[in-house]
């Protein structure tokens, strides 16, 4: 496996930390990937997962780079500093900076559900991106903050922990969620994009209930050529402590890769 | 505050990021950071607890940084034959290296969380530039070369565990309460119980002569020997914890008094602070901890075994 290349990148107060993994074939494919990684607890829990799928896109020709978003993981800025507008603003950045380091014309942004939800809404407000994969997206943001408030109460169920009394902030699994962003998020609803965006768009769907049908069958009405899989993995979704359990969903990994060749021979 | 992310090591394949203070104190020689894996959580560390921490210390002076181990988070896995066990101790160190190299440290802190405290402490244990230890729920040593020969100390410590959480623990009525209303996995509870009873059972004795003890308690000893100070840091519900005191007995009574150990438990707080005022807690005793002993080279105090309330 050949290394990957970090840096950071971004205003030196703001800057973010990207990890490129350029094509290991001889012909590189004319398209570049830029990953969108999930939030909060599933960022820790699926970073492992992203960082395979990128090296397994890597081997198969594509350019890639994935980020940290601002005030996530090594990327400048406080968990509280998190707002969708400028998560929005820092898909663009990254890719601008994937643009910078391939040759690569087409981009294809690959997101994880709330790095998903992100993805489909920075690509439908622009015209340039070709392909997509939105592997169980957050589509409607209510239902998000109920999902994330059950795996808390979960938690506190299962494990050996005592809240305080004194907490005022809203926590999820360990990270603080504000007000601004469960204002943010009462207001993502995947359903209301009025532009495709990507021409084309792989669904990936591990979960049901997630209303990934109807973001299918909406895709399609913005005459996007759509493709819905169904790969059930229902033991990620639930509260874990003890992060050595967690697989790599190889098969999801390899779904996309299929999907990714194929689109991009 | 300045953060730079760097590839360094034998290989140039360990990817780290240091965090710099935004002004430099090269003349009080405090010593670097240095934040383990914990298990396979990349170097971000779990609930973001590296970032905040490395940043908190940049704040008051200290050099940090954290990095991937090879296979885990973005440094790709080793081509050699090297176990996993040694080639954590030896990327350490090239992490020290690193930081000497380009930073002209030569003393340093290593912190670790659960398989990270253990490496924390066996690279402390053969390399001298290690000026201090931070063994965060510590249970490295269970399943270690010798885990094995460990099984019937870890069956004791478990049920030592399962005693104090049913009985003494802050969250003793919230267990009860689960027990009785069916949503405790009674099967891996009877089994648990049975492996603790086993133990109990077992002619093994815990080994406490000196050339015959336990390897975690000679490294310690070893350690406190060579005026390293070492802080355990224990969340309540960490069966660490149980393990950690079962093994070093009543040495950790006559050790409170030296300023090279100490042990905290945070009350109410699981083995990956969950909560977010146990994160707050866990980096309160952390740098309070590390500006006693660095900056006024005092530990504060005679009793040093003490325990944090919500």
């Amino acid at each position: 496996m050949k290394s990957i290349e970090p840096f950071y990148f971004g205003a030196s107060e703001t800057q973010l930390l990207g990890c490129y993994h350029a094509p290991e074939t001889k012909a590189s494919r004319n398209c570049a990937v830029v990953l969108c990684y999930p939030m909060g607890h599933e960022y820790v829990q699926f970073h492992r997962a992203c960082r395979q799928l990128a090296a397994l896109l890597a081997r198969g020709g594509f350019p890639v780079l994935r980020f940290d978003f601002y005030g996530c993981g090594d990327s400048s800025g406080d968990c509280e500093d998190g707002r969708i507008d400028r998560w929005l603003e820092d898909i663009a950045s990254a890719i601008s900076e994937t643009h910078h380091r391939s040759a690569a014309a087409k981009i294809c942004l690959v997101g994880l559900r709330l790095g998903g939800s992100l993805a489909a809404m920075a690509a439908a407000g622009r015209a340039d991106i070709d392909g997509m994969v939105l592997w169980d997206p957050v589509i409607a943001g209510k239902l998000y903050l109920e999902e994330l408030k059950h795996l808390h109460r979960q938690m506190l169920q299962r494990a050996h922990l005592r809240p305080s009394d004194g907490e005022s902030r809203t926590e999820i699994a360990g990270f603080v969620l504000t007000d601004e962003m469960i204002s943010d998020l009462n207001d993502l609803d995947l359903l209301r994009i009025e532009r495709k965006p990507a021409n084309r768009i792989l669904v990936v769907e591990s979960r049901k209930n997630l209303m990934q049908t109807d973001l299918t069958k909406h895709l399609e009405g913005l005459n996007a050529n759509v493709m819905h899989i169904d790969l059930p993995n229902p033991q990620f979704w639930t509260w874990i402590e003890d992060f050595s359990h967690i697989l790599v969903p190889h098969q999801i990994l390899q779904a996309v890769m299929s999907w990714m060749s194929e689109v991009y021979a | 505050m300045r953060e730079d992310v760097c590839i360094f090591g034998d290989a140039r394949s360990l990817v780290g990021v240091i965090t710099d203070p935004a002004v430099p104190e090269r003349s009080s020689r405090l010593p670097a950071i240095v934040l383990l894996n914990s298990g396979i959580v990349h170097r971000v560390g779990l609930n973001r607890l590296h970032v905040k921490l490395a940043r908190i210390l940049a704040a008051t002076g200290f050099v940090g940084m954290r990095f991937d181990f090879s296979g885990i988070g973005d440094s790709p896995a080793r081509e050699d034959n090297v176990p996993f066990r040694e080639s954590t101790l030896h990327e350490t160190q090239e992490a020290m290296n690193r930081l000497g190299q380009t930073r002209g440290i030569d003393r340093f802190v290593l912190v670790g969380l659960c398989s990270g405290a253990g490496i924390a402490l066996q690279t402390a244990c053969i390399d001298p530039r290690v000026a201090g230890v931070v063994a965060i729920n510590c249970r490295g040593y269970l399943s270690g070369p010798n885990g094995g020969g460990n099984s019937h100390i870890r069956n004791r410590a478990l049920l030592r565990h399962y005693w104090r959480i049913a009985f003494s623990s802050s969250f003793r009525v919230k267990n009860w309460l689960k027990a009785i209303t069916g949503k405790v996995n009674y099967r891996s509870f009877v089994g648990a119980l049975g492996s603790g009873l086993l133990g109990l059972l077992s002619p093994h004795k815990i080994p406490s002569t000196p050339g015959d003890e336990h390897p975690f308690k000679t490294d310690l000893r070893s350690l406190i020997d060579r005026g390293v100070p070492v802080l355990f840091i224990h969340a309540e519900g960490d069966e660490g914890l149980d393990y950690v005191q079962m093994v070093l007995g009543d040495d950790a009574k006559r050790w409170n008094d030296s300023k090279e150990f100490r042990l905290e438990i945070i009350q109410g707080a699981n083995h990956t602070f969950a909560l977010l005022w146990s994160q707050e807690k866990l980096l309160q005793v952390i740098c309070n901890w590390a500006e006693q002993i660095y900056r006024t080279g005092s530990a504060g105090g005679r009793s040093h075994v003490s325990q944090s309330n919500v």
